[in-house]
Order: structure tokens, then sequence, then C-alpha cells
């Protein structure tokens, strides 16, 4: 009778400690569903980290707009590997990655980065009495896991060169950091990167500068991305524009004087597609500053406003009509472009 | 050819999907699962790759970016071991640039032979000559001649002389061509794709045309084809596409009728219409008519596969090309633009490449599988020559194979005799023990086949059958196509909506759709009066915003 009643007593404790120390995630339910087929299922357990997902821009990589523009609706079916690819975990760390012909508009979703090819799902910790049956997959924390994609236009590439690699600093350091600073926090599943206009102001410094001439130069450098900046080729790039502005001219709610000359283009830095043969890449890497002179007569005798804006397209839309424009026909940088540092150079 | 292939990972037993909101429990999914996905696939394939290769001669390409080296994870995590060798990479400091990617040409490389020093210097003397006096071509022209394969090597050799004048460059080609080789073609081949000089590209493109007839200079085929999707210079294009022609392959001709459009006095038009006259009357004779064929005419007889030269006729280097791209879509090659080079320069190929594709079927890498059902799919009906291969290919052990050779067989037999056989296989595929993702893709295959042969009965079964929306999508298309509008405008049209999972996938469907008529001009005007104007891109707000007007179009159709 006794080593029954002991038996129900460690029963009871053991339940009541693993309940105790467990997280309500680990302790929601043993049952898994028979199949992982959504990302939506991941959601009954992984409500933040889901809604985390949702923001983000892997979660709209198959409906964002300009995407279907640019892959011509996805017509481009090379587009589809990355934009809806299969369970990486599938295809094979450091393989390219291979395109779904379902759940397309999930894009980049849980099941890409999480499920096993057995069936069960890649997690930190290693749990079969939870729904989904983690195994405790170190490779999620790897370069080669987000290389399938990232890689395709030179990212991880880009990284390799860096001395963050040297340091053996991944992108999760980054685009992946402890929601609270602390390991027991969880990552963050928004995944910022280059649609967090904050983290890319972190990338680059913009110094300005007049010479013994009285030329103005600016200087940007690449000195936190942990790649080149911008990374991608073709849909990123980068634009330097400057105008003249009166003197003690007032600033905007955006930082920028509220009145001024035209503005001019003075640089892009971007990696072009492979169909634009006659541009060269002028992708800043790593280390490296470029400092452009402003040699227009112009701005030789006041002060100068110079701005380095973000685009996530290569080319300008008219906020008014969407006009997308080439470069000689901007008027106005900021309607689709993101400030990312502005520097005033007084003569 | 892959020495660590990834586990196939067939059967995901992907049985519900993403379409709709998510409203059972974690254990169990909104569907009933169809039929078990999980099925054993008697689908060999085994390292065709390699071993067509090795029987070549020739050798894969490496890519720029080195799979390999990602495949073994070095130095990407804390606690892996340094990389062995930094300087492996090659990508930064490399090709970095936009320029064409490097051709790698197996080919091109210098030959390893001793040449005849009386040989060089009467090369150099004759190029002397002739550029002090231009008149003295003939005379050169026949020293050349006379010496025959002899003086092969050393004229070969004359295009590897760096910083040779482009002039000079010119006279050489004029000579060389009187020694008629592979080799010769090959060298002239470079100096029509790389040369910094326009006019000498022109110039280089013209001449290979003279070698269409040497055997073993068809090789250069596909340096050609790759320019039609390169070069940016009009005229040139004007000589790449005549020459191409003049080796039995038509993949330029299109674009020499879309340039004789220019004015006239332009010289890439006037080219053109020289040259076009003069293609035409190659495709007369290869077709046997008694009258010259006119452009369309011409272009449908090459994409119906009714024009060019066969399978016998093509020489080992150019098979041996032709198997060095199928290499460059394998696994091995990380970045998809050296595949995308590869299987457009491969969909270009006429009519008798079609075997070799059907062989690459078989490799034991999905990535050349996948890949060259593309290549496949691109060629349309001048890759019917692997028809059999691609029925057998829906079984492939890869899901992403069954799928891409799905919407391939559609392609393929587009306005033939086989579609109907192809419509057959896809519902056996589907109505068969199926894992989602196949099912997806044949009925999306389904939805695109020949109006007269599309099962609508079925279409219209799985479509009431399911509530996710990539099913239905997959199989509106069809239903609209075979005139069954009832069964799925109006959950197309709610998914253009807020709610809609896919809504930009539902109206690049319906614009299809509209725009073949089947609504009337009034309401293809209406719809179009929506759209985006030229050159403007939308943004997210704007797209909604034109998505909502649209349903309200259609709306008007639903009532």
């Amino acid at each position: 009778m006794r080593i029954v009643l002991g038996v129900i007593v460690l029963a009871v404790a053991s339940w009541f400690f693993s309940a105790l120390l467990g997280t309500p995630e680990e302790t929601a339910s043993a049952q898994g569903p028979a199949e992982w087929v959504s990302s939506q299922q991941c959601a009954e357990c992984h409500e933040q980290i889901y809604h985390e997902w949702k923001e983000s821009p892997h979660a709209n990589s198959w409906n964002n707009e300009d995407v279907r523009v640019q892959s011509d609706d996805f017509a481009n079916k090379d587009c589809i590997d990355c934009h809806a690819p299969r369970p990486v975990f599938e295809t094979g760390l450091g393989e390219r990655v291979l395109p779904r012909s379902a759940r397309r508009s999930e894009g980049v979703d849980c099941l890409t980065c999480h499920l096993l090819p057995e069936g069960g799902m890649a997690g930190t910790i290693t749990n079969p009495r939870v729904a989904c049956q983690p195994t405790t997959r170190r490779e999620l924390q790897r370069v080669s896991l987000c290389a399938g994609c990232h890689d395709q236009h030179k990212t991880v590439q880009q990284w390799k060169a860096t001395p963050f690699a040297e340091h053996r600093e991944g992108c999760m350091e980054c685009h992946m950091p402890y929601r609270d600073g602390t390991p027991e926090g969880g990552r963050l599943h928004t995944m910022p990167g280059g649609h967090y206009i904050n983290m890319v102001r972190t990338a680059v410094t913009f110094e300005g500068e007049v010479n013994a001439e009285g030329q103005p130069s600016v200087t940007v450098a690449n000195v936190g991305g942990g790649h080149s900046y911008p990374t991608d080729e073709r849909s990123r790039a980068s634009d330097i524009w400057w105008r003249t502005v009166p003197e003690g001219a007032e600033l905007d709610g955006d930082g920028l004087a509220t009145e001024g000359g035209e503005w001019q283009h003075l640089h892009r830095i971007r990696d072009p597609y492979r169909h634009e043969t006659d541009m060269v890449s002028t992708l800043l890497h790593f280390g490296d500053s470029r400092t452009l002179a402003i040699e227009a007569e112009a701005a030789q005798n006041g002060p100068v406003e110079v701005v380095l804006v973000y685009k996530r397209t290569p080319y300008y839309r008219d906020k008014e009509t969407g006009l997308a424009m080439e470069l000689d026909a901007v008027s106005n940088p900021f309607d689709d472009s993101e400030l990312v540092h502005r520097v005033v150079i007084e003569p | 050819m892959k020495p660590t292939a990834a586990a196939p990972f067939q059967t995901l037993t992907v049985t519900a999907l993403c379409s709709v909101v998510w409203v059972g429990s974690c254990a169990k999914p909104a569907e009933p699962a169809p039929a078990a996905a999980t099925e054993a696939t008697g689908r060999a394939v085994k390292d065709v790759l390699g071993a067509t290769l090795k029987r070549l001669g020739v050798q894969a390409r490496a890519g720029v970016i080195s799979a390999p080296e990602l495949r073994a994870n070095v130095g990407l995590l804390a606690g892996d071991p340094a990389e062995a060798d930094p300087a492996s990479d090659r990508l930064i400091g490399g090709s970095g640039g936009a320029g064409e990617p490097p051709a790698a040409d197996a080919h091109m490389e210098e030959p390893d032979v001793v040449l005849d020093p009386d040989l060089v210097e009467l090369r150099e003397g004759l190029i002397g000559m002739v550029m002090g006096n231009p008149n003295q071509l003939g005379t050169a022209q026949k020293d050349v001649a006379h010496l025959k394969d002899e003086i092969v090597p050393v004229m070969v050799a004359g295009f590897a002389v760096q910083g040779r004048d482009p002039a000079e460059l010119k006279i050489l080609i004029d000579l060389a061509v009187q020694s008629p080789a592979p080799g010769i073609a090959v060298a002239i081949a470079e100096v029509a794709a790389s040369h910094d000089e326009a006019w000498i590209r022109r110039y280089a493109n013209w001449a290979l045309a003279s070698l269409a007839e040497t055997p073993g200079a068809d090789q250069i085929v596909p340096r050609l084809i790759r320019r039609l999707k390169y070069e940016r210079d009009p005229e040139t294009l004007v000589w790449v596409s005549s020459t191409l022609a003049t080796f039995g392959n038509y993949a330029g001709t299109e674009l020499l009728y879309q340039t004789t459009a220019r004015a006239a006095g332009d010289s890439a038009g006037d080219a053109a219409r020289n040259q076009l006259a003069t293609v035409l009357q190659g495709a007369q004779v290869a077709l046997g008519l008694e009258e010259m064929p006119d452009t369309p005419a011409t272009i449908a007889a090459w994409e119906e596969g009714r024009l060019g030269r066969p399978r016998q006729s093509a020489s080992d280097p150019l098979l041996g090309e032709v198997w060095m791209l199928i290499a460059d879509l394998s696994g091995e090659h990380f970045q998809l633009r050296g595949v995308d080079d590869a299987r457009h320069t491969l969909s270009s190929l006429g009519p008798w490449a079609a075997s070799e594709f059907a062989l690459a079927l078989e490799d034991d890498d999905e990535y050349v599988r996948l890949h060259t059902t593309q290549v496949l799919e691109r060629m349309g009906a001048r890759g019917l020559g692997a028809f059999d291969s691609m029925i057998a290919a829906l079984h492939d052990p890869h899901d992403a194979v069954c799928g891409a050779a799905a919407e391939a067989l559609v392609a393929v037999t587009r306005g033939t005799p086989k579609a109907t056989e192809t419509r057959d296989a896809l519902i056996a595929r589907v109505d068969a023990p199926c894992p989602y993702e196949v099912k997806v893709a044949c009925v999306r295959a389904l939805g695109r086949t020949d109006a007269a042969v599309i099962p609508a009965d079925k279409l219209a079964a799985w479509f009431q059958a399911t509530k996710f929306s990539d099913l239905r999508l997959a199989a509106a298309r069809g239903l609209l196509a075979a005139g069954r509008r009832d069964d799925a405008l109006p959950w197309l049209i709610e998914e253009l909506g807020p709610s809609g999972m896919d809504p930009a996938g539902a109206e690049a469907l319906l614009g299809d759709w509209i725009e073949t008529g089947a609504l009337g001009d009034e309401l293809l005007q209406s719809w179009n009066s929506h759209a985006a104007k030229l050159s403007v891109v939308h943004t997210a707000d704007q797209a909604r915003a034109r998505r909502t007007a649209r349903a309200e179009v259609l709306a008007t159709v639903k009532r």
C-alpha cells in the first residue's frame, strides 16, 4: 500500500513540477496534428511568434506588390523558389531551395525553417511532450539555414568577407536578436532587415566636409552592415542627393530643411541586375568608405543639404501618380524612399 | 553527379493548406485528408549527367558560388572549424560586375601545341600586308586556304594575342575562315560574344555564318543563343539571329522580324530587312516548300518543331556544350542566374535537343530534373520528343519535379494530338494517391490545357470538395476556360477582397480570362480602366483599392 501511495505521490509531484517548470507552450498539448500543413497551426501554441512572423517581410513574400510586379506575377518561376520555398531541412542546409506548389500565399513560413523531413520540428529544445515534438537542431542558428535564399544575391558571400564571419557572428546576431536581450526570451521572429529603416541606419555613417578650396563632399561608410550596403542586387538601392539651402533654414518634421533648391542626384549605391550589362556594381562593402565631391558650381558658395536615402526598388515612384521614374526625372527623392542620414555642409 | 544529394523529402503528406482561416483544432486539420500521399514510386534515377559528360569528354563548369562549400557548412557557425581556404571565395573580388557571366568555355583554351614559328610569322605578315593594302586580301586568303589544316592552330592562336587592333582582328577573321575548322569557329565566336567594339562583334557574327557547314562548328550555337539575351547592340543582334538561322536555329527570327520595323536608314533595320529575306529563303529550303514562307509561318514551323536540324547532325562538340549546360542546371551551381542562363540557352535549341532532355530527366540530381522540365516547358512543342520521359516524370521521386513536369507537359503538348494523353495522365496522377503538392500542381496544369480537352467536371468536383484557396485557384482557371463561370467566379470575386488568401493570384487569373474577351469588350475596358497605367507601380494600398474596384466590376456579372 505504501508503495502504491509512494508511486502516486511521485507521479503527482512530477506532474506538479513539470507544470511549474514548463512554459505554457511546452505544456499546451501532447497531441500533435496528423501532419503540419500551415503556419496557422503553429499559432495555436506560439501566438507571439506567429504574430511577429505575420508582420514580417517573410510572411508577405508572396503577396508583396513590388515582388508581384518585378516577378511578373511570378511568371518568372525562379522567384517562386525563395518566395514560397519548400522546407529548408528537406532540401538540405546549404542547398539552393526548391519551390512549393501549394500554400504559396504563406510565403516564407514557419514550416520553411522548422519542418523536418521526418515530420517533426527543428527547435532549440528537444521535447517529445508537446504537440510539435521539437528536436534540438543547432543548424537553426547556422548561416547556411538562410543561405539557400539569401545567398542567391550574394549576401552570405559578402558576409564571409567581413570580421563578423571571422568572429562567427552570423545572421541571427543582427536579424534575429533575443526578444528581450536574453536567451530566455527567445529570438525575435520579425527578423528585422532592409524593411526596417532604423536597422539600415546602423549600417552606415554619413559625414560632410569642405576642403581647403571650399568644395563640399560627403563620405558614406559601411561600418555596421554585416554584408555589403545595400545587400542584394537589383531590388535594393541607396542614393545620395544634395541641394542648396538657405543659411539657418528651419527643419520640418522629418529633419529636412523646409526650403531649398532642387534636389540633385549625386551617387547611387547598387548592384545591377544581370541584364544591366552597361552598369557596374557600386555596392559599399563592409569596412569601405566612399567620398564623393559635390562639384557643381551652385554647391560651392552656400550651405548644402545632403541626404542618403534607402530604396527597396530600383525605381522611384511618383507619390501622386505612381509613375516609376528613372533617376533623371525624379524631383522629390522622398517620394519612394526612406531617409537614412542627412548632413548640412556649411561653406 | 551530385556528391551529397539531399534526402528526398517526397511525402510531406500535406493534405490541408493555408487557404482558409484555420478553424480546426491543432490536432485536427479542417478538411479530411485525401488518400494517403505516401506512395512508392518506381521512377529510377541514375548519374546520367556524369556518364554523359564522361562519354563526351567534357567537364562540368565550377559554380561561381560554391555549393559544396555551403553544403559542408564550413566556417558558418561559432565552433565550426575555420574555413580552410578563404581565398576560395570566388565572388568577392571576382566576377561581381554586371557583365555577361563568364563563359568558362572548355573549348576556348589555348591549344596546348607548339606553333610553327614560320606560320606565325606568315600569319602576322599577311595581316600586316592587308593592313597596308586592303586590295591584297584576296591574295592573303589564297595563301591561308592553300595551307588548309596545317595553319589552323596558328590562326586560332592569333585570336589569343592580347590588345590586337580591331582592324587587324577583322583581317584575321577574313583569313581564318579560309581554313574552316571547329577551333576557328570557337575563336571567332569569342570575338562575336565579348569584344568591346560593336562593329567587330557584328563582323564576327556575320563571318560565323560561312562556317555553318563545317563539321563541329555547330558547337558555337549555344554561345550565339546566349548572346540573344545579353547583346545590347541592335545591329549585332541582327547578325547573331541570321547566323543562328544559317546553323538551322531560328530562335532569333522573331527578334529579326521585330527589328525590321525600324525606320529606313537605320542600320539595324536595314540589315534586318536584308537578313530576314535570307533567313526565309533558308527556311523554304529546309521545309521543302515551293514558295518562300512568310515570317509567321517560319516562326510557327520552328516553334512546332518542324524546322531545324535533325538530332543526327549534332556534332559531339555541340553535344558536349549542351551537356555542360545541363550540368549548369544542377545543385552544384548555387545561384539561379547561372541556371537561368543555361535554361534560356537550352530552351532555344532545336527540336533535336528534346531527346537529350529526356535523358536528363532521369538524372539523380533533382535540380537537374526540375530545371530540365522547365527547359521543356519553355520549348513548347519543340520539346515533344521528350513526351514519354515527361509522363514518367509525373512519378518522379521528388514532389517538386512531379509538379514541374505536370506544368511542362501541358506547355509541350498544347495544340498537339498529345494534349488528350496529357490530360488523362494528369487526371490519373491526381486520382491516385498523391501528395498535396503534386495534386495542386497537376490541377493547376489541367486548368491550362487546351479548352477542348479541359476536364471541367473533374475540376468542378475538386473545386467543390476543398476549402483551400490554392487548390481552388488551381482549378478555377480551367473552369473559367471551359465556360463554367458559375462554378468559380463568385469565389474568385471574394478572393479579390481583403480576406482573400492570394488576391494577387486571383486577380492575375481573372485578368487572363477577361483578356480573352469572355465577358465582352465593355467589361474588359472597365476591368482595364483600373489597371496600373504604363510604368506605374501600385503601392500595396493602391493594389488593394484596385482589386476592390475590379471586384465591383465583376459583381455586375455575378448578379
